[in-house]
């Protein structure tokens, strides 16, 4: 016995040796060590190593811009990385050190990647969507003159292939059917088998690959995940559903900030000490100015309000926000959260009801929005907050210009622009604001993030609003211009008692400035916290989990 | 059965509409049946291989592929070329394709390489790229044929001045016509003989699969359905024109260019073994979805290259084949509006922007080219002036072509909107 | 981080040198001995011909549709209000403002549906528009053919329809080159029509200068933008269209004076390429342009083929390669600002 085991060893450590050269163990599929990267001197990722076993599946956890992603793409060699200067720290592939250059040579490593939007193409049997560029071809004499591309295809391999890897993941149906006409549940499995067909793989990244399916399907799906780790390959699964991960993960990795907090067997913790892990002591709740008594005056009310914007949809929302609040909406991305103020602004359709101050809001009129006074500063600044290509000093009175016709002249009835009003304004704006430019004509596609970001909050200004709707004002900033930006909306706030409802992805920023926060959790507002509500609490509606459903989590390991 | 009907009428409404203005044009035209059974046959012979082209970039996502303009330049020069150098018969065609093929591979890359640079934009690039390289050719072959530079000076091709190549070249007598005389047949024997071969070829089909590759019943037939279908078609149109005494004299004295025939089945045939390759895969991939593509680790801007030099190859055969037929080459005008009507002719038969098929290429040329040649007589009966069908055919090869890219833009931006 | 800062610089290094080539060759035009004055005055002309065209152009660019493939659209209407004045034999300036005046409700129409149509083509818009140009163009031959003209300058003595080519010089050639027009070191100067020119940039200045302009401008850079502010993109893109359209009418009626005759059926068909490719040589984009763009376009475009080609023709000695060089210098420039455009590329 002992004697057999010896060789085994021996056999293992030969093998391993002739991988490696080196002779160093290789337990794990992959390791990633000590991996730091820097954008533009912001560091995102700081020290980070995880590891992965093989047939293991290793979920990370994170709140957005915990550097999930930049440590996917880092793996995946994604020219996003290698355009800006690469990274610190090393990965190795079965023990073996490696370089990962391009996507391709990740999957020439035998790394897959789900994607969250499906790479599927409609129009396609599901063979030959599984086969994509792997496509087998048939012996030829062509094939032979002129290389791979002249050969002709072998369909009934691909099919008779993809029929066998389509029962590997336990999906029945045919190989030939259409993809376009299968639900929305389907494709994931299929996107599955996909890489599951390539005949190297050892390790698939899921990115969230279970935002789109119900959950029915979603169980579906992690229960032919796991079947499949049986096979010997290994999941990372990147999820902001805490109980699926509780339920499915072998091991979990958690960042925050860039930084790994913890690696937990999913075993031994709870899902409360996951969420607090997540979101972490970032606010000295002592340093809150404490609870204000809020106006009891309503201003805004959404009933049942829905947007229909692409990847933010929000469902049903209900909310009032009192006069003169500070009120946040935080989520996790592409949960909905951005879909509030794009609705209110009409930028999207929208059903349901806006009331503001008690009187009905009708949401498709944006000019008629805008002249009760609500203004809007949106979180895609390059996209739709902005004229790049226009100055500053346009970009700042153009919005009052429409609403309130100020900064015009009046000759024989025409209004005019007013070339001397204007420029004087948005000298005072850019003294008042520090937005940092040569002069007011400077063109704002050539200004920073920051001085952007100012920029558009100085027009919104302008129209003097009552309600001020404003997403993502620190995203892409510098820290100074952070604190000056928020600085700005709380003084306002003070000064002329304006609602202001902010939308952000950084909670620890709204819970230094907001009276009370929604958090908005695939399409749903979960529930309404105040800033000195414990870390856990946020973790947990942020992650789809009621407390009471944690309640019962905590039960169960009690019993147990 | 109403349900049925709708969707089909509204999917082929382009289609419906020309077999109806056809019919009409033909009728009011009162040309005998054997004149317009004749045009006709030449005609669609004349055209097939350029509509043809048009297939691969549709396939590849680019649109309609406006510039084989180039490719029709690039035919022309090689014919220009045979014809100075007195070379002629099938062995002096073959080397006339060839160099049009070298020519207009390089022409492909070019235009290719422009396509990849106006992703979303391709036909009207490829429409300004054909008028750009109509430039460059009258540069070169009116103002700098003659001179120092291209030093030619065969009174056959020059004009007077000793600059400039004439506007119409008569191609030499080795020349003309030369894959018509190949081999003509009448088209009552072309029918028979049709109907016979495919219903041959259909049987032989069924029987390798049934007894050489031993598969059922049922699958051999589905394999040699096609075949028997056409061979089907082919008897009922032989006793259609062997039975009805004013097509059978039709039928008769109709010539049809067998060889001609079969160098257009053999670009059929040529396009839809690419289609089966792994290269015609890449193509249809990037035509469905640029994003995927990539991703999968196809050479996007590569494929789409060579789907544009696929399309200027083809098109330079297609104007060997087609000013053969005329016998004369219209220097300065032949290529100009090549483009045009070929891709009005495949949009009439049916095609759009995203789809485009080999049958559609006949239907189109089938309905385009009988309306064109019809409408001018038409005009003359009715209006007793053929300059309004000119224009007329002039306005509906335009007008197809403006309808089909609106339809198609309107789709998009309803799709957009949702 | 791209830090390029696009101010809106007219003269770009490109402009630059094609104006120090411009006075090359004018340097080069007397040391051949050519009649430099003439070929001034010749593209004096020439620019007054195609002003209004290439100023036709800056709508359209501005509120987002683009270049404007389908101006002949306008210029069928204008046609159609000049033959309207021949049929009743008006002359001189009155019978040049009545054509203009009969044009204007006609290419508003026109200009309206064009841009009703335009604004489901979003995307595709320049291809929609040249055909949509072109077919009108070959349904206008038909009706050139049977609209009810009677005058014996406008229809062909045998047969039926409108001549291909209308000589105004019995009414109102030339009136606008001749109004005030004055004659300098050799040079004539048609001041009439730089006066309208004058006049029309104006009007637009003032327009791009209102607030509906300011408002047009936004929702063409970023429709998103326009949107929350609650500005009806679909309405500007429309009213674009309309100007585009009615100063193609206008522009082929002071064309047509200084030309001396009104030129139908297919002749219109090519006419909005000419302005495109001056317009962006005057240093304009697909997707912005401004009336200092339009100015030196116009300028640069006309100057450089009216003075170059007779010099190319002395050296080369032939007579079509005007046509020629022409062709490919116009279709050069707009396929080099296809490549350019904001789009994806592989």
């Amino acid at each position: 016995m002992g004697k057999a085991a010896n060789i085994e060893d021996t056999q293992r450590e030969f093998l391993l040796q002739e991988q490696e050269g080196l002779g160093m163990q290789s337990e794990f599929v992959l390791e990633m060590e000590g991996i730091s990267k820097e954008y533009f001197g912001n560091p995102v990722l700081k020290d980070v190593s995880i590891r992965v076993r093989p047939g293991e599946i290793l979920a990370l956890v994170g709140e957005n811009g915990a550097g999930k992603s930049t440590l996917m793409n880092i793996l995946f060699g994604m020219p996003a990385i290698h355009a800006t200067n690469g990274f610190q720290g090393q990965i190795r592939i079965n023990g073996e050190k490696v370089q990962i250059t391009s996507p391709l040579n990740a999957m020439k490593h035998g790394i897959g990647m789900v994607h969250q939007e499906f790479m599927l193409i409609d129009d396609y049997e599901i063979a030959e969507n599984v086969k994509l560029n792997r496509e087998n071809l048939k012996e030829g004499l062509l094939r032979k003159l002129f290389g791979e591309k002249a050969g002709v295809l072998d369909r009934k391999a691909m099919k008779k292939e993809t029929a066998a890897t389509l029962d590997e993941v336990g999906l029945n149906i045919d190989a030939s059917t259409h993809t376009g006409s299968l639900p929305v549940g389907y494709k994931q499995f299929i996107e599955i088998a996909r890489e599951l067909d390539k005949s190297n793989v050892r390790l698939i990244v899921l990115d969230e690959p279970t935002a789109v399916l119900t959950e029915n399907e979603a169980e579906k799906f992690l229960q032919c995940v796991k079947n499949v780790t049986k096979k010997g390959i290994s999941f990372i699964f990147i999820s902001h559903r805490l109980n699926e991960v509780k339920k499915y993960a072998d091991h979990l990795a958690i960042l925050r900030d860039g930084s790994l907090v913890g690696e937990y067997d999913t075993e031994s913790v709870s899902v409360r000490k996951i969420s607090e892990l997540m979101i972490g002591r970032t606010v000295d709740i002592s340093q809150l100015e404490g609870e204000r008594t809020l106006d009891e005056a309503i201003s805004l009310e959404l009933k049942n309000f829905s947007v229909d914007m692409p990847g933010e949809r929000l469902k049903n929302a209900s909310v009032r926000i009192h006069k003169g609040e500070i009120f946040g909406f935080a989520g996790l991305a592409g949960h909905g959260k951005a879909a509030v103020a794009n609705g209110i602004m009409g930028l999207y359709p929208a059903s349901g009801e806006v009331l503001l101050n008690g009187g009905s809001l009708d949401v498709a009129d944006t000019l008629a929005t805008l002249s009760k006074k609500v203004a809007f500063v949106s979180e895609d600044r390059r996209g739709v907050g902005l004229l790049l290509d226009e100055s500053i000093e346009v970009n700042v009175v153009i919005s009052s210009m429409r609403v309130r016709n100020q900064f015009l002249r009046k000759v024989a009835g025409i209004s005019f622009y007013d070339k001397k009003a204007c420029r004087q304004y948005a000298e005072e704006m850019i003294r008042e604001f520090d937005i940092r430019c040569t002069d007011a004509s400077q063109h704002t596609r050539s200004l920073s993030g920051g001085n952007q970001q100012k920029v558009c909050i100085a027009r919104a200004v302008t129209l003097e609003p009552e309600v001020l709707l404003v997403s993502e004002p620190t995203r892409g900033i510098d820290v100074g211009a952070k604190k000056r930006i928020l600085d700005t909306l709380t003084e306002m706030n003070r000064s002329t008692g304006a609602t202001i409802i902010i939308t952000s992805s950084e909670l620890a920023e709204l819970r230094s400035v907001c009276d009370r926060i929604a958090i908005v959790t695939e399409g749903e507002i979960t529930g309404i916290l105040k800033p000195s509500d414990e870390d856990y609490r946020y973790g947990l509606l942020m992650s789809g989990v009621s407390e009471e459903e944690e309640a019962v989590y905590e039960d169960k390991k009690q019993e147990t | 059965m109403t349900k049925k009907i709708t969707p089909f009428v509204r999917k082929n409404i382009v289609t419906l509409l020309f077999i109806i203005l056809c019919i009409f044009t033909t009728i009011t035209s009162r040309q005998s049946s054997s004149f317009i059974l004749q045009e006709l046959v030449s005609r669609i012979c004349r055209n097939a291989v350029l509509i043809l082209s048009l297939l691969m970039p549709v396939l590849c996502g680019m649109g309609l592929n406006f510039s084989i303009v180039l490719g029709a330049a690039a035919g022309q020069i090689a014919l220009i070329l045979i014809t100075y150098w007195n070379i002629g018969g099938l062995p002096g065609m073959g080397l006339c394709i060839l160099m049009a093929s070298v020519i207009s591979v390089l022409f492909g890359i070019f235009a290719g390489f422009i396509f990849n640079r106006t992703v979303g934009q391709e036909m009207i690039t490829g429409m300004i790229v054909g008028y750009f390289a109509k430039g460059v050719f009258d540069l070169i072959f009116l103002i700098l044929v003659g001179t120092w530079m291209i030093p030619i000076s065969d009174p056959r091709l020059v004009l007077a001045g000793g600059v400039g190549l004439k506007n119409t070249i008569d191609l030499n007598e080795n020349v003309k016509y030369v894959f018509d005389r190949v081999w003509q047949m009448s088209f009552m024997d072309c029918l028979l003989y049709g109907a016979i071969v495919t219903a041959v070829f259909a049987l032989l089909q069924a029987a390798f699969y049934l007894l050489y590759r031993r598969q059922d019943r049922k699958s051999a037939l589905r394999i040699c359905l096609p075949g028997l279908v056409t061979a089907g078609t082919l008897t009922a149109a032989t006793l259609l024109f062997g039975c009805v005494p004013a097509l059978n004299q039709a039928a008769a004295y109709t010539k049809v260019p067998v060889f001609t025939l079969v160098i257009i089945a053999a670009v059929c045939m040529l396009n839809a073994f690419l289609c089966r390759t792994k290269l015609g895969q890449d193509i249809r991939t990037c035509g469905q979805n640029m994003q995927v593509a990539t991703a999968a680790g196809i050479p996007v801007g590569r494929t789409r290259i060579i789907a544009t030099v696929i399309s200027t190859v083809i098109a330079s055969w297609g104007q060997i084949i087609f000013l053969q037929n005329m016998g004369l080459i219209n220097t300065y005008t032949s290529h100009e509006q090549v483009g045009t009507y070929a891709v009005a002719a495949l949009l009439v038969g049916g095609a759009s922007i995203k789809k485009a098929s080999i049958s559609q290429v006949f239907v189109g040329a089938l309905l385009f080219h009988l309306l064109f040649f019809t409408m001018p007589l038409a005009g003359n009966q009715l209006f007793h002036d053929s300059q309004i069908g000119e224009y007329f055919r002039v306005f509906i090869s335009y007008g197809v072509i403006a309808v089909a890219l609106a339809l198609h833009a309107w789709n998009q931006g309803t799709k957009k909107n949702r | 981080m791209k830090t390029k800062n696009r101010k809106p610089s007219i003269l770009g290094i490109s402009q630059i040198i094609m104006i120090l080539f411009l006075l090359g060759l004018l340097v080069l035009s007397s040391a051949l001995q050519m009649d430099t004055a003439t070929l001034i005055s010749d593209s004096l002309v020439r620019i007054g011909m195609q002003a209004i065209f290439v100023l036709a152009m800056l709508p359209t660019i501005q509120s987002g549709i683009g270049l404007n493939f389908g101006l002949p659209l306008g210029i069928l209407c204008g046609l159609l209000g000049g033959l309207i004045t021949v049929e009743y034999n008006m002359t001189g300036l009155g019978g040049l403002f009545t054509a203009i005046l009969i044009s204007l409700p006609l290419s508003a129409g026109a200009g309206i549906l064009y841009g009703w149509v335009l604004n489901h083509m979003r995307g595709s818009e320049m291809m929609v528009g040249n055909y949509l140009n072109f077919s009108i163009i070959s349904l206008m031959c038909i009706g050139w053919m049977i609209l009810p003209f009677t005058n014996k300058n406008i229809i062909w003595a045998m047969g039926s329809g409108v001549r291909s080519t209308i000589t105004l010089e019995s009414s109102y050639e030339h009136v606008l080159d001749r109004l005030l027009s004055f004659g300098f070191a050799g040079i004539t100067i048609p001041t009439g029509t730089f006066l309208a020119i004058a006049l029309l940039c104006i009007v637009m200045f003032l327009f791009l200068r209102s607030k509906l302009g300011t408002m047009m401008r936004c929702s063409g850079e970023n429709a998103v933008f326009g949107a929350s502010l609650g500005i009806n993109n679909n309405r500007m893109r429309i009213l674009s269209a309309v100007i585009s359209t009615v100063l193609g009418a206008v522009g082929i009626i002071i064309y047509s004076q200084s030309y001396g005759f009104y030129q139908l059926y297919t002749a219109p068909q090519m006419m909005a390429y000419p302005a495109i490719a001056a317009v962006l040589i005057g240093g304009a984009t697909t997707r912005k342009a401004s009336i200092g763009n339009v100015i030196l376009g116009v300028v640069l475009y006309q100057s450089l083929l009216t003075i170059a080609l007779p010099i190319a023709s002395e050296l080369l000695e032939n007579s079509s390669l005007s046509e020629i060089l022409r062709t490919i210098v116009s279709n050069g420039i707009i396929l080099y600002a296809l490549t350019k455009m904001v789009g994806r590329k592989v």
